[in-house]
């Protein structure tokens, strides 16, 4: 048995508003990125958040939401693991090595790409189009546009027309 | 789907890896050089509290204070450790043990002490912290970016407050006073001078200072420097300790 997908809809199907908070959800997390640097729970919560509150939109709203979403789970992750490393520092010694300074590259590269790709799919977004981050795209496409098999049950039970 | 899912995974796991150990063996920026220039901190942080506090240096013929302590940091000279002694104008019973090897002593302290045995104690007590290496890196960091940020006025306030809070645990209070017990010991200072003194600041703790901070109990800490009999010390200092406080 093959996999269904719901359609994706074509940029003239989709409203501006629509296009819109597609394109919201990629600025949202930045903010909330900025805002959580130290602690990266309060972006998680505010991520999460807003993909709750456009649950109900179409579903190009919500794999755009959904991608933010899941691409900065491990941005919000090394860095926390950054501040982490940083404050046993002050903790106990600074012998910090060639490690943890690869590692802050690292992690600074892991931001910047994210802020790149991201500013990218907020532009399509808003012009209605798709974009796909490597793996992230996959995994938000395959949540959001898979058809479940509940649901296909929904669906063949319509009264007939 | 599920493929491709996992091979994209393995992919940017591999990427995050490979470029950490890349740049780990390959660095951009050598973590020995970031550490050369911290320690080059070390010493500008020093002069910078020395401007910021206007502390006096002792052995510098200038006032009968600074003679006094320079007297004081000869008799208490360490093979070993180079370390500098300052003299703070400031009425805080207090007196600091700072990164880069320095000992600050307040006009508070040495106004509490009657004779110069007990300021020796406080003195060993201090270089006892300076010989173990108490100092972690995270007070020097601390008042690095604290004096590098602004440099004002409202810094001085900010960075006496992170001195008088940076308290050594327990374990580092004992070391260093175990070290002046056996460097008053080695003067033939009964460390019996230093329970006097700390009766006396015990009596008036508005505030714990540095050396008579919690951690260890000042009440232990009494009766350890206690247990050992009084006896008048036979040192003898070229300065009239009366006259040296009453010049200040
Ligand atoms: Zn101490």
């Amino acid at each position: 048995m093959s996999t269904e997908y719901y359609q994706i809809q074509q940029p003239e199907d989709l409203p501006a508003r629509e296009r819109e908070d597609a394109m919201g959800a990629y600025f949202m997390m930045f903010a909330s990125l900025a805002a959580g640097l130290p602690l990266p729970i309060i972006n998680l919560i505010a991520a999460i958040i807003y993909y709750h509150v456009n649950k109900h939109k179409s579903r190009f709203v919500r794999f755009h939401s959904l991608q933010s979403l899941l691409s900065q789970l491990p941005v919000s992750l090394l860095n926390a693991g950054l501040v982490v490393w940083a404050i046993s520092f002050f903790k106990y010694d600074f012998n910090f090595d060639n490690t943890f300074l690869a590692y802050l590259i690292v992690v600074l590269m892991a931001n910047l790409l994210y802020l790149g790709f991201s500013i990218v799919a907020a532009i399509k977004a808003r012009k209605g189009l798709m974009y796909y981050f490597i793996f992230f795209g996959k995994l938000s496409y395959e949540i959001i546009y898979k058809i479940k098999e509940e649901e296909e049950h929904i669906y063949r039970n319509n009264p007939p027309i | 789907m599920k493929k491709r899912l996992w091979r994209d995974f393995l992919i940017l796991l591999v990427l995050f890896l490979g470029a950490w150990i890349f740049f780990t063996y390959y660095p951009v920026v050598d973590s020995e050089q970031v550490k050369i220039t911290f320690n080059d901190k070390e010493k500008e942080i020093k002069e910078k509290l020395i401007e910021l506090f206007d502390y006096k240096q002792a052995d510098s013929d200038t006032t009968q204070i600074l003679r006094a302590l320079g007297e004081l940091k000869h008799l208490l000279s360490e093979k070993d450790l180079e370390y500098e002694l300052f003299f703070s104008d400031s009425k805080e019973i207090n007196a600091y043990a700072l990164p880069g090897n320095m000992i600050v002593i307040n006009r508070g302290i040495i106004m509490e002490c009657d004779t110069p045995e007990e300021l020796i104690g406080v003195i060993a007590h201090e270089i006892g912290h300076l010989k173990m290496k108490h100092h972690t890196d995270q007070l020097l960091a601390t008042l690095g970016l604290e004096l590098l940020l602004a440099g004002s006025s409202s810094t001085a306030g900010e960075v006496s407050k992170i001195l008088t809070q940076s308290a050594f645990s327990r374990e580092m209070e004992t070391e260093a006073d175990d070290f002046a017990i056996k460097k008053m010991k080695e003067l033939n200072i009964s460390p019996n001078y230093l329970a006097k003194l700390f009766k006396k600041m015990y009596k008036k703790t508005e505030y714990i200072p540095e050396f008579l901070n919690s951690h260890p109990g000042i009440n232990n800490r009494i009766s350890k420097f206690s247990s050992y009999p009084f006896e008048e010390s036979s040192l003898e200092f070229t300065f009239d300790w009366l006259k040296v406080k009453n010049s200040l």
